[in-house]
């Protein structure tokens, strides 16, 4: 396909035995380390990252909704009657561990009650066929961008990825747009996306700089995304902007060094990061030459932020909580009966501490 | 929902109130602790935040200005990401909870991090972090006395932890009003208030009328220690401390062990060290305080302090309430 099309005309819906239906091994949920080949290792996945049980207590107390078809190609061009869901994975794993839960290697007990509780287990469900796997992909897209149950970041990047690869033209606003349309999104957000995923493989190849226990099951991509959204995040690292997924003048002394701040764990379990908020003060830290010296030499986020103009932030958010709870305190003085001598020495405190601040910023401005 | 069966002892239904990332861990961990297969997985959460209006909302607040202008900007497909690093964020506080509390933890988390598992046998040391955990969270006991029985001996563990942090042949007593206490300190609030000056060679300062014999209350004071000098003379190390086990209510609490509330009733020749006892692990993921701005002139003792105040006492915390602790921890729900 070379470019975007619209879904081909599948064949009319039809019934097949659950037996018969094998899982997709190019779903783009799945993650690399996991044969999609393999029922076992695919069941296994999907029970830990994709929330199955649910799914099969809504159908086995409802029934499989026949108005949702699988949409299958044929699994072998010589062997009729086989087939490969392309969409609808989740519910095919659903409904094979409803019919039998000794298949689950996690999980077992829940999976056992549920299925024991299930007042429906159907043995067939309904499957549009399709001529090719690429008949359905544009519209995976749709479905699980916006549908019901998304795939995470990652999953997302990937099928981006296949997407702009199978569509025409180098990189640019108009194919993104394009794009876009197709999967629910905005331009630059499918942009922003590719771009991560294009930095991610980057990393993949340096085999994420041998930092110690990161690799695809490690990885964060969700951070790596959302630091893109941070312009000075983005030109730390030598680009442009965050919506070129050619990463062309990407510093991979910078990346590398990124990659340890985002990614690296102390013995603690923690990164130098620490939580994703905390990426608005690497922004502030990366545009600071003297925090960005002390966050490299040890300092910890928040010092280094410190060091980037924050004070002022600190002391302005400081004086303006203070004044709101002196509102909270007058708002209510006329419900207390008895104040005490005590809380004439705080008053007094605070009118010295009050005046002591005022004297200072009157000596600065004049 | 259908209502729980009396027979269960905890009812998990409720999610917490608010979106701190340390009250949302407790509750994953009290999830994985009864989960019918002990595991709890980073997608079970994210399903959580997706199906869940008041959890979406939560986490709004949880996310900065700038990370609720950028969702409304890109639609699902951005928020589906800030879920995803919530969800991490959350799995990497528990991350650091695993490394802190080491072989007192009774969970352990996947080499993917991902998943978090509860250990198969539960030793005497993770039962110990269960009670801190059943304490701060006493909210989803379904049953109000085991609920008091775990803020009583709360009190008790406080205690004991005090007693650890001081020098040896420091005296240390329970004063709040607690169905343990049968120590110096019980009774009507007037004969401890004057018991407790007379103790520390100071003076009953309180109005009568403040301090009606009907009342049996602790004024806000319920631990208390000192390390005398033996010399018969006043003034020494004192502290005061109080216990909350309300996330919400502590740090409005804080001050009711503290000398200026406690002046009116006892003369000070040195004020005491305030000090406040929460079963809260009050921490972010790097092991700083969740909210510093919130404690205010107090030594907060939360969970990590006390665990490790307790490490080589636990064994001789005999009040703990094991049989309601075990009843946790045999208690199975479903995921779904």
């Amino acid at each position: 396909m070379n470019k975007m099309q619209p879904m081909a005309e599948p064949k009319a819906t039809e019934f097949v035995s659950i037996e018969n239906l094998r899982f997709d091994p190019e779903n783009p949920r799945l993650p690399s380390s996991v044969d999609g080949h393999k029922e076992p290792e695919v069941l296994k996945w999907m029970l830990e990252d994709a929330t199955i049980p649910e799914l099969m207590a809504a159908i086995g107390e409802q029934g499989y909704f026949g108005g949702e078809p699988l949409l299958v190609v044929q699994a072998n061009k010589k062997k009729a009657g086989v087939f490969r869901v392309i969409e609808g994975n989740r519910r095919l794993a659903a409904v094979k561990l409803l019919k039998d839960p000794k298949l689950a290697s996690t999980r077992q007990k829940t999976v056992q009650q549920i299925s024991d509780n299930a007042k429906r287990k159907p043995d067939k469900l309904p499957v549009l066929v399709f001529g090719e796997r690429d008949d359905i992909l544009f519209y995976l897209g749709y479905r699980h961008v916006t549908g019901i149950k998304e795939w995470g970041p990652l999953a997302k990047a990937r099928y981006l990825e296949q997407i702009a690869q199978k569509t025409k033209g180098s990189h640019s606003k108009k194919k993104f747009q394009e794009m876009a349309r197709t999967i629910g999104s905005k331009w630059d957000h499918v942009a922003k996306l590719l771009t991560g995923f294009a930095i991610y493989k980057q990393m993949e190849e340096s085999n994420f700089f041998e930092i110690e226990n990161l690799d695809e099951e490690t990885i964060d991509f969700s951070i790596l995304t959302t630091a893109l959204g941070y312009d000075n995040i983005v030109a730390h690292l030598g680009l442009k902007n965050a919506t070129d997924p050619s990463i062309e003048d990407i510093s991979s002394t910078r990346l590398k060094e990124l990659t340890s701040w985002l990614f690296e764990k102390d013995e603690n379990g923690q990164t130098k990061l620490g939580e994703s908020r905390n990426l608005k003060n690497l922004n502030r830290i990366v545009a600071n030459e003297a925090a960005l010296k002390a966050f490299k030499t040890g300092y910890s986020i928040h010092q280094a932020d410190l060091l980037a103009g924050a004070p002022k932030e600190i002391f302005q958010t400081a004086i303006r909580e203070s004044k709101k709870s002196l509102e909270t305190a007058r708002d209510h003085m006329h419900l207390v009966e008895a104040p005490d001598q005590s809380d004439a020495d705080v008053l007094e405190d605070i009118d010295k501490l009050a005046r002591l601040l005022r004297e200072w910023i009157h000596n600065k401005i004049v | 929902m259908s209502p729980m069966p009396p027979s269960l002892f905890l009812a998990l239904e409720k999610f917490p109130d608010s979106s701190e990332a340390h009250l949302w861990a407790d509750y994953v961990e009290l999830r994985c602790l009864t989960d019918l297969d002990l595991m709890i997985a980073k997608s079970d959460i994210q399903a959580y935040v997706q199906k869940r209006k008041d959890l979406q909302k939560g986490l709004g607040d949880y996310a900065s200005d700038d990370d609720i202008e950028s969702e409304r900007e890109n639609g699902m497909y951005a928020e589906d990401i800030k879920r995803a690093a919530r969800a991490e964020d959350l799995f990497k506080h528990l991350e650091y909870r695993a490394a802190v509390f080491d072989n007192f933890y009774p969970f352990a988390l996947s080499r993917d991090g991902d998943i978090l598992r509860r250990r198969r046998r539960v030793t005497s040391k993770h039962k110990l972090y269960v009670f801190f955990l059943l304490c701060s969270n006493s909210r989803h006991i379904i049953n109000r006395q085991h609920r008091n029985m775990f803020t009583d001996t709360f009190e008790i563990a406080s205690m004991v932890a005090l007693k650890r942090y001081l020098p040896k042949g420091a005296e240390v007593h329970l004063f709040g009003t607690n169905s343990f206490n049968k120590g110096r300190y019980s009774g009507q609030l007037l004969k401890k208030c004057k018991c407790l000056a007379t103790d520390l060679g100071e003076r009953f300062v309180g109005k009568a009328s403040e301090f009606p014999p009907n009342d049996y209350g602790d004024n806000g004071l319920d631990v208390v220690g000192w390390m005398p000098f033996g010399d018969n003379t006043k003034g020494f190390l004192l502290v005061f401390g109080q216990c909350a086990c309300s996330g919400e209510e502590w740090p409005k609490k804080q001050h009711s062990s503290s000398a200026s509330h406690w002046r009116n009733a006892v003369t000070f020749t040195a004020p005491p060290c305030n000090m406040a006892f929460i079963p809260f692990f009050y921490r972010r993921n790097a092991g700083e305080w969740h909210m510093e701005r919130k404690i205010d002139e107090t030594v907060l003792i939360d969970r990590l302090r006390l665990v490790k105040l307790l490490r080589s006492s636990y064994k001789t915390l005999k009040e703990l309430p094991y049989g309601l602790i075990n009843k946790a921890i045999s208690q199975r729900n479903s995921l779904i």
